[in-house]
């Protein structure tokens, strides 16, 4: 059966979201060797890949638009494509955490070169950077493949990355608390976990999406398991 | 207290299966439609949802060969059964054709053709020429041209004047055979305006997607004489549950 035009243009566009993820997966990825390895030529490139990520929101956005406007999508098409505009502005804010992350290697390492008063990296949060890049490749993955199970794994996994935060801001008071020439240390580590765990927010978030669209089923500010904690 | 919103039937199509000689037309259709809701038929050309609108006011009558088993009743009456007067019932369902058909003659005498019929006479003539004519969202345009021809009017206003022809004589239900596909942008949206505002239970086959999708409440899918696909019109739109209704609806179909 030979593909219509208006199909191969969703076929494209689901490419160019895909792509717009797998940039988005690498630049996350690079974030975290940088912190990791407290590399800041590495963290800067990261910074700077950002700018890209940004046109490539502008131009799945500029398609979508044209794409409901041209032909009035239905069903599946028309999920796809009010799926396509929220998933776009998702892999964008990660993008941003991810150069947020960067930013904060680039402050933790001048901090160190200066000599002032800091400890190396918890092992705990490269622990919570990594699940939360993990969580980022199931969701794209699950995407890709319209997967709507394996994106309500992504959704069980986002409590882990939670109460990884709560641990690492207990644990950074703690150490706060007891020498107080390291709150400017503390501080930076409690803002990268938070971003952390808003990348794990924004991970979960492409997996509802992914289930709408595979589904038709609404999960979002329903299952999300930290909804029902912020309830308590 | 939230007042319920009660549902009633007011079209039932019970395992109806319809011929033209030895064609199988339609093949055990169950369908209920509600009282003062819009429901849409759709479906690719020969699908049978035509003859299902034309089954409801009996109209296929007049088809040599045509024969139909099952039940369909109006308001819990059987329309099929040997009490049934299909003149009576033609004045209970009324209908509307894919072009604009008006008699010539002047708008007054296209709406007051059926009324006068029944016997009924001024001043009770023009009293039914107002409220047809306004229930069609046409009075403002023509209330100082009713002796003017219809045939002088746009293809809009003479489609609204059919409607206007059929609302004369108060049907319970009007059925609706592609209503506005020989109509300009402008003259459809007046009579997708009405329809939508109309609260009269109206029956409506479309090839148009997107108008079913505008103005219906539920949606019926019709393929090869078979029912495929029946429930609210938002649902099939955004999720349908079967395959054939995703395929058509989303043009790829074959």
């Amino acid at each position: 059966m030979t593909i219509g035009i208006f199909e191969q243009k969703l076929i494209n566009l689901k490419n160019d979201l895909v792509e717009m993820g797998q940039d988005v997966f690498t630049m996350l990825k690079e974030a975290g060797e940088a912190l990791v390895a407290m590399d800041k030529v590495k963290a800067k490139e990261v910074i700077k890949f950002d700018r890209e990520v940004n046109d490539l929101e502008n131009s799945v956005v500029h398609k979508a638009i044209n794409l409901i406007a041209t032909n009035q999508p239905v069903a599946s098409d028309l999920r796809f494509l009010a799926s396509s505009l929220r998933l776009a502005a998702e892999l964008e804010r990660i993008g941003d955490l991810g150069s947020n992350i960067a930013r904060r290697t680039v402050e933790m390492a001048h901090m160190i070169e200066e000599g002032e008063p800091a400890e190396k990296l918890p092992e705990n949060v490269s622990m919570m950077v990594q699940k939360a890049i993990f969580m980022l490749e199931m969701a794209l993955g699950a995407f890709e493949k319209g997967d709507a199970d394996s994106a309500r794994k992504v959704i069980d996994f986002d409590d882990n990355i939670d109460d990884c935060n709560r641990t690492i801001r207990k644990q950074i008071l703690k150490i706060v608390n007891d020498d107080g020439l390291k709150a400017k240390w503390g501080y930076e580590i409690i803002t990268l976990a938070s971003h952390i765990e808003r990348l794990a927010d924004h991970a979960t978030n492409l997996a509802e999406e992914t289930v709408y669209m595979a589904q038709g089923k609404t999960i979002r500010h329903i299952t999300h398991p930290s909804n029902n904690k912020n309830k308590k | 207290m939230v007042e319920e919103k009660k549902e009633k039937v007011i079209i039932r199509a019970k395992n109806v299966d319809f011929y033209y000689g030895d064609f199988h037309a339609l093949k055990n259709i169950s369908l209920d439609c509600m009282e003062k809701e819009v429901t849409a038929m759709i479906g690719p050309s020969g699908c049978g949802k035509s003859t299902f609108l034309k089954l409801l006011n009996r109209m296929n009558d007049f088809v040599p060969g045509a024969r139909l088993s099952g039940e369909v009743t109006i308001s819990g009456e059987s329309i099929y059964g040997p009490n049934a007067d299909p003149v009576d019932i033609r004045r209970r369902v009324g209908m509307v054709f894919q072009r604009p058909n008006p008699f010539p003659k002047s708008i007054y005498d296209n709406i007051t053709y059926g009324p006068k019929l029944i016997g009924i006479k001024k001043p009770d003539l023009d009293v039914i020429v107002e409220r047809a004519l306004k229930a069609a969202a046409l009075w403002d345009e023509v209330k100082d041209l009713l002796n003017k021809s219809a045939l002088e009017l746009s293809g809009g206003q003479q489609q609204r004047v059919c409607i206007a022809r059929a609302l004369a004589l108060e049907p319970d239900i009007l059925l609706m055979d592609e209503p506005t596909s020989a109509l300009d942008p402008i003259a459809t949206s007046k009579v997708e305006e009405w329809i939508k505002t109309a609260e009269l239970s109206i029956v409506i086959v479309t090839h148009n997607m997107q108008q079913a999708a505008r103005i219906s409440d539920k949606t019926a899918f019709f393929f090869l004489g078979e029912l495929i696909e029946f429930g609210p019109t938002l649902e099939l739109f955004t999720r349908p549950r079967e395959s054939k209704t995703e395929n058509y609806i989303t043009g790829r179909f074959g």
